[in-house]
């Protein structure tokens, strides 16, 4: 099942999905400065909201006059966090840092985008972060937010970068919260780290050290718990942390479907290039090159193979899932367009909020979804059992609810085949 | 220009005769760190270590661009403004620790700008006081940033739209 999703959704069904056409359509994107301002206003979903807003204000005009930034920076090794636990960050300082990841030479093979986007992933600075270098003055304190190394002692996500002052600092990645282990298994790249509690650990932060924090942020963050996070403007609507499986598959990019996306990679590269830009604090912007790299690469992603096998069990709950579920989970990944958030009857407050809202929620891609509770976007259940269950209490997305014991048994069974 | 973003008003030449091209390039509405520091009896951070703060410096940039002629000229900014997007005045901000890019990082600036030089310039804000235009403090409210920067001694005022107030994390 998994793979023929895949081949549909990487493959496409036309030549205007080829990888020629990517790559053509991404090429533009570098090249055309008013090709990429139409391609951002095309992808902005509700034009009004406040991040449409700044990015209509600021993207090909005053971003533009940023300089561009390739930090130097290096993967944080065991060596580097006893280092911090015994002098600090300043003992970093006049260690080596190596050249930064990209040479300027433009990839020409899609094969080879990927490999860059992969090494942006795990390796460009999306913004220096203070609370990892207070966490790793002790090991236990950073693993019990979930900030671990992986055995040979490094840790995904965790970089000392050169930053944008100049002084040595710990910067994280998108691995940081998109890279997990699942058991004893290896990282797996796309999928969320889902025991990373930055609340907590911001939270520790400033009852350890005294520095102050609102009391309103401070009750906020103590609603996150592990693996959510507020990204938004708002500051009142947290979100689970996705996977990223399956985006090449979607017709719409966030949870709150706030980026139109059709079949090529440039608005996935236009909303990369704005967060590294935000990240940094307006202070610098990436290169393109590199925000094209890391959409590709973000659209190759594959979750774990999944090797359960379909019995008759499965063969029903497929059944169930092309009557019931197919009308919003209908694209190759499992996911589709966005629909109203008074539909689908969770929290609208993300939906609705005036930060990136558009009324509506994006179905997630249903891939390797077996493993990806709590679920809805605000990660509000925790399981696909309660998902389904005529018992919840938690409301919104009663899909499923009306089946018998049996029924969903079998859904919940073929859910773990995807 | 039309009267919207990164428009430079007034382009005034100053006494040196050089032409200054100016627009404001991007502002970030967050945290003063400066005011921000940890109590000095506090902190779990190891003995001896210093210790971050999270927190994200408010800033604005400038790109200059400046002709062949006769320079070098100073370069100042004499006044931060928040305004809403409708224009009302909502907050006086001061702007320090002028910086400049050097290729690679920012570093200090004298102030000072050449002939037929490009630079882009970082100036430190300090923080909206949101507690006092709690009407309009809703992080997802856009706002105005107006700068008047004195070039040669020839004020002008650069101004950027959709600015809006950073979230915790810009993702």
């Amino acid at each position: 099942v998994r793979a023929l999703l895949f081949t549909l959704a990487l493959a496409g069904c036309g030549a205007e999905h080829s990888t020629a056409w990517q790559l053509a359509e991404g090429g533009r994107y570098l090249d055309d400065a008013g090709y990429r301002r139409d391609a951002l206003v095309r992808s902005l979903a509700n034009p009004d909201n406040a991040y449409s807003t700044q990015r209509l204000a600021s993207y090909g005009r005053g971003w533009e006059r940023l300089p561009e930034w390739r930090p130097r920076s290096r993967t944080l090794e065991a060596d580097d966090a006893a280092a911090i636990m015994r002098g600090g960050i300043a003992a970093l300082a006049d260690r080596p840092t190596p050249p930064p990841l990209w040479d300027g030479t433009r990839p020409t093979e899609l094969v080879e985008w990927i490999a860059l986007g992969e090494r942006v992933f795990f390796g460009f600075p999306l913004r220096p972060e203070p609370l990892m270098e207070w966490a790793l003055t002790a090991p236990e304190l950073a693993e019990s937010f979930g900030v671990t190394p992986l055995p040979d002692g490094s840790y995904p996500g965790l970089r000392v970068i050169v930053d944008l002052d100049g002084a040595t600092r710990v910067g994280i990645t998108c691995a940081l919260c998109h890279a997990a282990a699942s058991g004893g298994d290896a990282l797996v790249a796309g999928r969320a780290r889902r025991n990373f509690d930055y609340g907590s650990l911001r939270l520790a932060y400033h009852a350890a050290t005294g520095v102050p924090v609102e009391p309103d942020l401070a009750r906020r963050m103590r609603t996150w718990g592990p693996g959510r996070a507020d990204v938004t403007e708002d500051d009142e609507d947290p979100v689970a942390i996705p996977d990223l499986w399956g985006l090449a598959a979607q017709s719409a990019l966030t949870q709150a479907g706030t980026i139109r996306q059709d079949d090529s990679p440039v608005a996935l590269a236009l909303r990369q290039e704005t967060q590294y830009l935000q990240a940094c604090g307006h202070r610098a912007r990436p290169p393109r090159e590199l925000a094209l790299a890391l959409a590709l690469y973000l659209r190759s992603l594959q979750p774990p193979p999944n090797t359960r096998t379909h019995d008759q069990v499965t063969a029903r709950g497929a059944r169930l899932f092309a009557q019931g579920c197919v009308g919003c989970h209908d694209n190759a990944a499992l996911g589709g367009p966005p629909v109203s958030a008074a539909t689908v009857g969770t929290d609208p407050a993300l939906a609705n909020g005036h930060a990136r809202g558009t009324g509506r929620y994006r179905p997630p891609a249903l891939l390797d979804v077996r493993d990806a509770a709590p679920y809805l976007h605000d990660g509000s259940v925790v399981s696909l059992d309660a998902l389904l269950s005529p018992s919840r209490l938690t409301g919104g997305h009663r899909y499923g609810a009306e089946l018998d014991d049996d029924d969903r048994a079998a859904l919940i069974a073929f859910l773990g085949t995807l | 220009m039309l009267a919207s973003c990164n428009r430079a008003l007034d382009p005034g030449v100053g006494p040196h005769g050089l032409v200054v091209q100016a627009s404001l390039s991007a502002a970030t509405l967050a945290d003063d760190c400066a005011a921000k520091s940890p109590p000095s009896s506090a902190g779990s951070c190891a003995v001896n270590v210093p210790c971050g703060s999270p927190c994200q410096q408010s800033n604005v940039l400038v790109a200059l661009d400046a002709e062949p002629g006769r320079g070098p000229v100073a370069v100042e900014i004499v006044a931060v403004r928040l305004l809403s997007s409708d224009g009302k005045l909502l907050d006086h901000l001061d702007a320090r620790d002028p910086t400049i890019w050097t290729g690679s990082s920012y570093g200090t600036w004298d102030g000072e700008l050449a002939a037929a030089s490009s630079i882009k310039a970082g100036w430190n804000i300090s923080a909206p006081h949101w507690a006092d235009f709690s009407d309009a403090r809703a992080p997802s409210i856009t706002y105005r940033v107006e700068v008047d920067l004195s070039i040669d001694g020839v004020l002008r005022t650069l101004s950027l739209d959709g600015v809006t107030r950073e979230p915790i994390i810009s993702t």
